[in-house]
């Protein structure tokens, strides 16, 4: 019958339109496999929760030692800024006419600071520091 | 420690050195048409060259430079003025910047020498064989490119600008010139891959609503970036008006997010994690977020929304006659076209419009004008962009009164130009 043999030759076509295009979409087959080594190697972020933080520990007291010894050229002997940004205070000042935005007064969530300094953001820990170490600076920071 | 660290006292240097360069370069050339900028202003005395009608001039008489004696382009002597404008004593590896100098250019492309800079940490020296984009997080298959991978994918070419999300400050001391004022500001034809593409050749899980982008230079400097814009109008760059991406500007990779805030478009582009929440970095929650005047601030606040300003006249030009002058200048959106641009000759009592150049394009710069006669007296101008979506670009006061002067990004305020009796142009709003 001519209209059953319209309906399947529309199908047809709409088949072909359909069938088209799909070659020419993903995947293509591009790239290879990244191998769960590779991934942790360059898979640096600590997230807001604290994920994927290196291993160790460090005490307040160890913490200040380090970051009188990487820290305070940049930062200040008591985190107070230089050519670094100012680290700690500032607490209460937000909503006035001078708001000091610091680590203690500005930013949302403490784990960013691991995020930050061993990830290598921070100019002088990329070369100097080991993830252990990196991980040490941070507890005084926070605490002030 | 602040984002930018331009006084005026380096802005009022970096333009008495201009003046002396394009002064001497000049030297002996006239001023064509009524409009001259500082440095053209040196060369106004015209001086008996012989090269002057009725004269046969110099260049003409023997054979010019041959094929070959520049094997990669450069602008002609007599423009070496137009360079990008860096404020002097940047902390170099923390925070630098060099502008485009908008007033000194036509049309809406800004070309690779002149697109403006931004870094964190310097400007690395990549290998494109030796660099490598890694896909993973919330996908099924966790994958590696080289940049030969990428630049087998289907590509694509599109306009776009891209725009510092601090340009300029809220606070005085305000510039001087339209490149002091709002010079983190570039556009250029882009070529590389939808994101969507390389995406679903790792395959989205469910939960995938955000991706990390994290670029190979010595900032590291992280991004997340919500899953709808990736899927949308999201690319890869490889190439910049033609040619290769240049070093400060990614090479050879970035992110484009077309109309998103400057420092989102990931340059250097080493890793990209699918993750169901964004990562929180230093420049997602310390820098690039808001500070409203009650202590609360606003955080990822990607859109570049829609602004204008006059290049031509300008601060630092000079009307050098009374009558006819062309007023053009460039308008964008990070929300899509431009749909009207007014302006305003009368600091701002009545409003025109103003013809726009085609194409107009989403996302990209768009070229206005308006003819003027100037009748020499004192007088204020003004343009005020209106985009696609409605919205008409707000004057600094408006700003102001929202978000207090302690803001420091986002700042799409109208910017007027006083042009005095002599025909100097100056900021009106310094």
């Amino acid at each position: 019958m001519p209209t059953r043999e319209l309906c399947i030759a529309m199908l047809v076509l709409v088949g072909l339109a359909g069938g088209a295009p799909a070659q020419a979409q993903s995947p293509f087959g591009i790239g290879r496999p990244a191998t769960p080594a590779e991934i942790a190697g360059w898979n640096i972020d600590v997230d807001r929760y604290g994920n994927n933080l290196p291993p160790g520990s460090g005490t307040v007291s160890r913490g200040h030692e380090v970051f009188d010894q990487q820290c305070a050229a940049c930062h200040g002997a008591k985190g107070e800024g230089g050519v670094g940004d100012r680290l700690v205070g500032g607490q209460g000042t937000l909503a006035t006419k001078k708001p000091v935005r610091t680590v203690g007064s500005y930013w949302p969530y403490a784990p960013t600071l691991f995020d930050y300094i061993p990830a290598a953001r921070c100019r002088r820990t990329r070369r100097n520091l080991s993830a252990m170490q990196t991980s040490m600076p941070s507890p005084p920071i926070s605490s002030i | 420690m602040t984002e930018t660290t331009d006084s005026d006292n380096d802005l009022a240097v970096t333009t008495r050195r201009r003046l002396l360069r394009e002064g001497g370069a000049l030297m002996g050339g006239a001023v064509l048409g009524g409009l001259a900028s500082h440095a053209a202003l040196a060369a106004t005395a015209e001086t008996d060259s012989g090269n002057l009608p009725p004269n046969i001039p110099e260049w003409m008489k023997a054979p010019g430079e041959p094929m070959g004696s520049q094997l990669y382009g450069a602008p002609s002597p007599f423009e070496k003025g137009v360079v990008k404008n860096i404020p002097k004593n940047l902390p170099q590896y923390i925070s630098a910047s060099g502008r485009t100098p908008l007033q000194d250019l036509d049309g809406i492309i800004t070309p690779n020498g002149l697109f403006y800079e931004r870094h964190h940490g310097g400007v690395p020296a990549i290998d494109p064989a030796q660099h490598r984009l890694m896909l993973h997080g919330l996908v099924d298959k966790p994958l590696i490119f080289t940049m030969e991978d990428i630049r087998r994918f289907p590509s694509q070419s599109r306009i776009h600008f891209l725009e510092c999300s601090g340009n300029p400050v809220y606070k005085k001391p305000y510039g001087k010139t339209a490149s002091d004022l709002v010079g983190l500001l570039s556009c250029a034809e882009w070529t590389g891959v939808s994101l969507k593409l390389v995406l679903q050749e790792a395959g989205l899980q469910p939960g995938a609503k955000w991706v990390v982008a994290e670029g190979a230079d010595a900032a590291v400097l992280t991004r997340s970036i919500p899953i709808e814009k990736c899927l949308d109008d999201a690319m890869l760059v490889y190439s910049q008006n033609g040619e290769r991406l240049r070093p400060q500007q990614g090479y050879p990779l970035r992110l484009l997010l077309p109309g998103f805030e400057g420092n989102m478009n990931v340059k250097w582009l080493r890793r990209l994690r699918v993750a169901a929440e964004p990562t929180y970095s230093r420049e997602e929650t310390s820098k690039y977020t808001d500070l409203m005047p009650d202590g609360t601030a606003r955080e990822f606040t990607f859109y570049m929304e829609a602004k204008s300003i006059i290049t031509r006249p300008s601060g630092g030009q000079k009307l050098n006659t009374p009558g006819f002058h062309e007023i053009s200048g460039i308008a964008w959106s990070g929300h899509g076209k431009i749909k009207r641009v007014d302006v305003s000759v009368d600091d701002g009592k009545s409003w025109q419009e103003a013809e726009l150049q085609e194409p107009v394009l989403t996302r990209a710069l768009t070229r206005f004008r308006l003819p003027w006669h100037w009748d020499g007296q004192p007088a204020v101008i003004q343009s005020r962009a209106v985009d696609e979506t409605g919205y008409v670009q707000p004057t600094l006061a408006e700003l102001i009164a929202v978000r207090g002067d302690n803001h420091f990004y986002h700042n799409n305020a109208i910017w007027p130009w006083r042009i005095a009796a002599s025909g100097e142009v100056t900021n009106a709003n310094a």
